[in-house]
C-alpha cells in the first residue's frame, strides 16, 4: 500500500520530481563518465594520457562535491514544499513511521531510477568521449566497450550514500514537526526582514576589495597566489549584498515617502523586500554559479584555441638540446639523424636570469623589494666569434660593447659590469631559446673572456644554482618527416647513453599540452553544464515556490481593487528584476575578474589577450541567451500558478 | 434616496464539464437607502455569498441589474470594475485579507496608493479614521503581530479610507471571539451613525441585531425582512431568532 502511495506521490508531484530526477541522472552520468575516463587503462597508455587523467581525476572530485551540495539543497526544497502533505497524512491517522516508510519508498524509487539510467547513459557517453579522444589524438579506433566496474561501484557508492543521507535528513525534518505545524508551516507569517546595514556594508567592502585585488595584481605569480583570496572576497560580497544589501536599499526606498507611495513602487518595494530576504541566497547562488560557468568555459576554450599559437611561441625549434660538457658521443648520435635536418644551429651560450630595473639587471634578488615577475628576464650570452660564424657579418666590438636583441636599450648594466649597446642582433641569428616561460634577451659580447667573466659573475651570485657556459643545439626537421617519431628516437637514444642536460622536442611537448588542455576542456565543459543545470533548477524551483506565495497575495489585491493590468505590470517588473540582477552582477564580476584571469592564463602560456576577450564575450552572450530562454520557460510556470 | 437597488437579479452556475446547473439566485429584488445599515441573513447555500459577490462586482449576474448610485454596475468593463471597486466600495472580509508584506499603515493606505493620492492627503485621511477605530498604536506593526480583532479594525480602516458610498462586509465577525465581535459591531454602529451606508452578510443573529434592517434570503429569493425601527437590540435579537426558527421549520412568510 505504501509503495503504491509513494509511486502516486511521485507522479502527483511531477513538477517537482521530474527536474530533480533529470539533474540527478545527469550528475550520476557525468560522475561515471569522468571517473571511467580518468581510470581507463587505454588512455593511460597513450602519450600524455597521464596528464589528461590527472586533470580528469581532479574533475571527479569537483563533480562529487558539487553533487553532494546540490542534491541536499534540492531535497531540502522538495521536503519543504511537501510538509503540508505530510501534515495531512499525520492528521488522517498515519504515524510518523508510516510517513517515513512512504518517504523511504519515494527516495528508493527515485534513487534506483536515477542510478540505473544515469550509469546506463554514462556508459554510452563514456564510449562516445573515448572515441572522440582517440580521434583528437589521431589514434586507431578500437572496437568493443570498456565498462568501468570501479566506476559503477563508486557511482553507486557515492550517490547511494548521498541519497541515504538526504533521506535521513528528510526523516529528521518530519520528526521534529508536530501535525499542526506540518499543516501550517507553509503559511506561517513571515517576519519583516531586519535591516542589517552593517552586513550590507561588509558585503560592499568585501566586493570592492576583491575587485581592487584583481585590478591591481601585477604579475602571474601573485595573481595565482591572490586568486583564491579575491574569489572568496567576491563570494562573501555577493552573498551579503544580495541578502542584506538589497534589504537595506529597499528599506531606504521605503523611507522616502514620495517615492514609496506611488502605485508602481508601493507593491514592488514591499514585495521585493520579502522576496529578497527569502531569495537573496538563491540569487547569489545563481550569480556565483553563472560566474563560475563563464570563467571555466571561457578560459578552457581560450586555452584550447590558443594552443597552437602558444606552441610556436614557446618552441621556435623542433628540437632544443642544452649540454654543458662537450661530448663526442652526442655529436655522433646527432650526426646519425642529420639526413632529417632542415637546419642546425650550435652555439656556446651562457644563460642566466636577472631582474630588470630600468637599464640595469640585478642578480641579487633580495635587493628588490616588490618583485614584479614580469620584469624577470633570461639573458642569453654568446661571444662575437660564434655570432660571426652564423651570420657571416664582420663586426668590431670593444671590450665594453655588446649587441643585443632588445632595440630600445642603449646601455646594459649587470650588477657591477656595464656595457654600451653598439647595435641590434641581425635577423640572421635565430634566437637561442630554452623554454622557461620568461622573456629572453640575446646578447653578443666581444670575446670568450668576457663570457667567462659573466659566468664568474653569475656564480658569485647564484652559488650552486649558477649556470655554466654550454652548448645550445637547435634543430629544425625537414617537412614530411615524422617529427614526433624522430624527436622521440633521438631522445631515447641520448637518454640511454645518459648524455644530455636538457632535451626538448616540440611535437613531444605538443602531445603533452594537447592532452592537458583536452582534459581542461572536458572538465570545463562538463562543469559548466553541471552548473548550468543547477542554475536552471534553482530558478525553476524558485518560480514555483514564489508563485504559490504570490498567488494569495495578488488574490487579495485583486479584491481590494488592483486591476489585471496593474497585476501583470507588477508581476513583470518583479520577475524581471529578479531575473536581471544575477545576470548583470555576473557581467560585472566577469569584467573585474578579467585582469586577474588574464594573468593566470599567462602562467598557462596563453598570452593572446584578444582571444580571451572574444571567447569570454561569446560565452557570455551564449550564456545570456540560454539563461533568457530558461527564464522564459520557468516564468511560464510562475504565471500559470499566479493566474490560476 | 436609494443608494443601491437590485432588479430581478439571477445567477446560474453551470459547470464546464457537465450539464448540471445550479441556480444560486432566482430573483432578488431589494434596495438600500443612503445611511442604512442592512444585514442579509440566510443559511449556508442560501445564496448570500453569491449576492455579495455580485454587489461587489467580483462576479456578473446571469440576468438582472445592480444599480449603485443610479448606475448599472453589471456592465462595467473589467478595467472600470477595479477602479469602481476602489472608489465606491469598501470591503471587510471574514479572513481580513490583509497583506503580510505591508505594515498596517500601508495596508490601510493601499487603495489610496492605487488611486494615486498624494502623500499629504493620505496622512490627512488616515489620522481621523485610525483615531476613531483606536488603532493609532498599531499602524507601524505588521498584520502577523496583532490579534484578530485588531486585524479586522485595520481592515475596516482600509475599507473606510476611500470614503466609499457603500461598505460591504462579508461575515466580518466570523473569525472573531465574542469580545472582539462586540467591539467591532459597536464600531460598525458608530460608523453607521456617522452616516455611512453598510451592507453586511452574516449568519450571526447577534451581528444582525445591530443592523437597522435585516433581509432574509432562502433558496435564492428575498424571503422576509425586519425593520429595527424603535426596537432595542434585545428585542431585535429575539425577533430575528424567531424568524430563523420559522424559516428553518418551513413556514411561509412573504415580503
Amino acid at each position: 500500500m505504501y509503495r503504491k502511495l509513494a509511486l502516486q506521490n511521485i507522479q502527483n508531484n511531477k513538477q517537482y520530481y521530474l527536474p530533480y530526477m533529470i539533474s540527478c541522472i545527469f550528475m550520476v552520468m557525468t560522475f561515471y563518465t569522468i571517473y571511467s575516463l580518468a581510470m581507463n587503462p587505454n588512455i593511460q597508455e597513450m602519450m600524455g594520457g597521464d596528464e589528461m587523467q590527472l586533470m580528469l581525476r581532479f574533475g571527479v572530485i569537483v563533480i562529487a562535491l558539487f553533487s553532494i551540495v546540490f542534491i541536499f539543497y534540492i531535497n531540502g526544497f522538495l521536503m519543504k514544499q511537501r510538509t503540508r502533505e505530510f501534515g495531512l497524512y499525520n492528521i488522517l491517522g498515519m504515524e510518523k513511521k508510516h510517513i517515513n516508510l512512504i518517504v523511504f519508498y519515494e527516495t528508493f524509487i527515485v534513487s534506483i531510477l536515477c542510478l540505473i539510467i544515469g550509469i546506463g547513459l554514462g556508459i554510452l557517453l563514456d564510449k562516445g568521449l573515448y572515441l572522440l579522444i582517440l580521434k583528437v589524438f589521431s589514434l586507431e579506433i578500437q572496437f568493443g566497450f570498456y565498462i568501468s566496474i570501479d566506476g559503477i561501484y563508486f557511482s553507486l557508492l557515492l550517490f547511494g550514500i548521498i541519497f541515504i543521507c538526504a533521506y535521513l535528513f528528510s526523516i529528521l525534518r518530519i520528526q521534529i514537526l508536530n501535525p499542526i505545524e506540518l499543516l501550517h508551516q507553509d503559511q506561517k507569517g513571515q517576519k519583516e526582514p531586519k535591516n542589517k546595514w552593517v552586513f550590507a556594508l561588509i558585503g560592499f567592502v568585501c566586493l570592492i576589495a576583491g575587485y581592487v585585488l584583481s585590478i591591481t595584481v601585477k604579475d602571474p605569480i601573485s595573481a595565482f597566489i591572490f586568486f583564491f583570496v579575491a574569489v572568496i572576497l567576491v563570494v562573501i560580497g555577493t552573498y551579503f549584498l544580495f541578502t542584506y544589501g538589497s534589504i537595506t536599499l529597499l528599506k531606504f526606498l521605503q523611507k522616502n515617502k514620495s517615492y514609496y507611495y506611488k502605485t508602481s513602487h508601493f507593491i514592488n518595494v514591499s514585495n521585493m523586500k520579502y522576496r529578497m530576504s527569502q531569495n537573496g541566497i538563491g540569487l547569489a547562488n545563481i550569480c556565483i554559479l553563472s560566474t563560475m560557468i563563464l570563467v571555466a568555459l571561457s578560459s578552457t576554450v581560450s586555452l584550447w584555441i590558443g594552443f597552437k599559437e602558444n606552441l610556436y611561441a614557446m618552441y621556435p625549434y623542433d628540437i632544443c638540446i642544452r649540454q654543458y660538457i662537450d661530448n663526442d658521443e652526442l655529436q655522433n648520435v646527432l650526426k646519425d639523424y642529420s639526413k632529417y635536418y632542415e637546419s642546425k644551429q650550435e652555439v656556446d651560450v651562457l644563460i642566466f636570469s636577472a631582474y630588470r630595473l630600468d637599464n640595469s639587471f640585478i642578480l641579487d634578488q633580495d635587493k628588490v623589494d616588490d618583485i614584479d615577475y614580469s620584469n624577470l628576464f633570461n639573458l642569453n650570452f654568446m661571444d662575437l666569434e660564434t655570432y660571426e660564424k652564423y651570420t657571416g657579418e664582420k663586426i668590431k666590438l670593444d671590450k665594453d660593447e655588446v649587441l643585443i636583441s632588445e632595440k630600445d636599450l642603449k646601455e646594459l648594466k649587470i650588477e657591477n659590469m656595464s656595457f654600451k649597446v653598439k647595435g641590434k642582433i641581425s635577423a640572421e641569428m635565430k634566437p637561442i631559446t630554452v623554454m622557461t616561460g620568461l622573456d629572453t634577451y640575446d646578447v653578443v659580447v666581444d670575446s670568450r673572456e668576457t663570457l667567462e667573466a659573466l659566468e664568474k659573475l653569475n656564480q658569485d651570485y647564484y652559488g650552486n644554482q649558477a649556470s655554466y657556459i654550454g652548448k645550445s643545439i637547435c634543430i629544425n626537421l625537414k617537412e614530411g618527416v615524422n617529427k614526433l617519431e624522430v624527436e622521440n628516437e633521438i631522445y631515447e637514444t641520448l637518454r640511454a647513453k645518459d648524455i644530455i642536460t636538457s632535451y626538448e622536442g616540440k611535437d613531444i611537448a605538443a602531445k603533452f599540452m594537447l592532452s592537458i588542455y583536452a582534459g581542461f576542456l572536458f572538465i570545463g565543459i562538463f562543469v559548466s553544464i553541471l552548473f548550468l543545470i543547477a542554475t536552471v533548477l534553482i530558478m525553476y524551483y524558485k518560480q514555483i515556490s514564489e508563485g504559490l506565495q504570490d498567488k494569495s497575495r495578488f488574490e487579495v489585491m485583486r479584491k481590494v481593487g488592483l486591476d489585471e493590468m496593474d497585476i501583470k505590470r507588477t508581476v513583470n517588473s518583479q520577475v524581471l528584476t529578479l531575473f536581471f540582477l544575477p545576470l548583470v552582477m555576473t557581467g560585472i564580476h566577469l569584467a573585474f575578474a578579467f585582469p586577474m584571469i588574464r594573468k593566470l592564463l599567462v602562467l598557462l602560456q596563453l598570452t593572446n589577450t584578444n582571444l580571451y576577450i572574444i571567447v569570454t564575450c561569446i560565452s557570455f552572450m551564449i550564456f545570456a541567451m540560454v539563461y533568457i530562454f530558461m527564464y522564459i520557460q520557468t516564468s511560464r510556470v510562475y504565471y500559470r500558478i499566479v493566474n490560476s | 434616496m436609494n443608494i443601491l437597488e437590485t432588479k430581478n437579479l439571477k445567477k446560474i452556475y453551470s459547470s464546464r464539464f457537465s450539464n448540471v446547473q445550479v441556480q444560486a439566485l432566482e430573483n432578488v429584488n431589494f434596495s438600500v437607502e443612503k445611511g442604512e445599515f442592512v444585514a442579509i441573513m440566510g443559511e449556508s447555500g442560501s445564496g448570500k455569498t453569491t449576492l455579495l459577490n455580485l454587489l461587489a462586482t467580483l462576479d456578473k449576474p446571469t440576468s438582472g441589474k445592480v444599480i449603485l448610485n443610479g448606475k448599472d454596475i453589471t456592465h462595467l468593463s473589467s478595467k472600470e470594475v477595479s477602479s469602481f471597486r476602489r472608489n465606491h466600495l469598501g470591503f471587510v472580509f471574514q479572513d481580513f485579507n490583509l497583506l503580510d508584506t505591508f505594515s498596517n499603515r500601508d495596508n490601510i493606505l493601499l487603495p489610496l496608493v492605487l488611486n494615486g493620492t498624494s502623500v499629504s492627503e493620505m496622512e490627512q485621511r488616515l489620522n481621523p479614521i485610525a483615531t476613531s477605530l483606536g488603532i493609532i498604536s498599531l499602524l507601524n506593526k505588521f498584520p502577523y503581530e496583532i490579534s484578530g480583532g485588531q486585524k479586522q479594525r485595520v481592515a475596516l480602516a482600509r475599507a473606510l479610507i476611500t470614503h466609499p458610498e457603500l461598505i460591504l462586509a462579508d461575515e466580518p465577525t466570523g473569525a472573531l471571539d465574542s469580545k472582539s465581535t462586540k467591539d467591532l459591531l459597536d464600531l460598525l454602529t458608530q460608523i453607521h451613525e456617522n452616516g455611512q451606508t453598510i451592507l453586511m452578510v452574516t449568519h450571526s443573529t447577534l451581528a444582525a441585531s445591530y443592523a437597522s434592517r435585516v433581509l432574509f434570503i432562502r433558496d435564492g429569493v428575498v424571503f422576509h425582512q425586519i425593520y429595527k425601527g424603535k426596537k432595542t437590540k434585545e428585542e431585535m435579537y429575539q425577533q430575528i431568532s424567531d424568524t430563523l426558527t420559522v424559516m428553518s421549520t418551513g413556514g411561509a412568510f412573504h415580503v
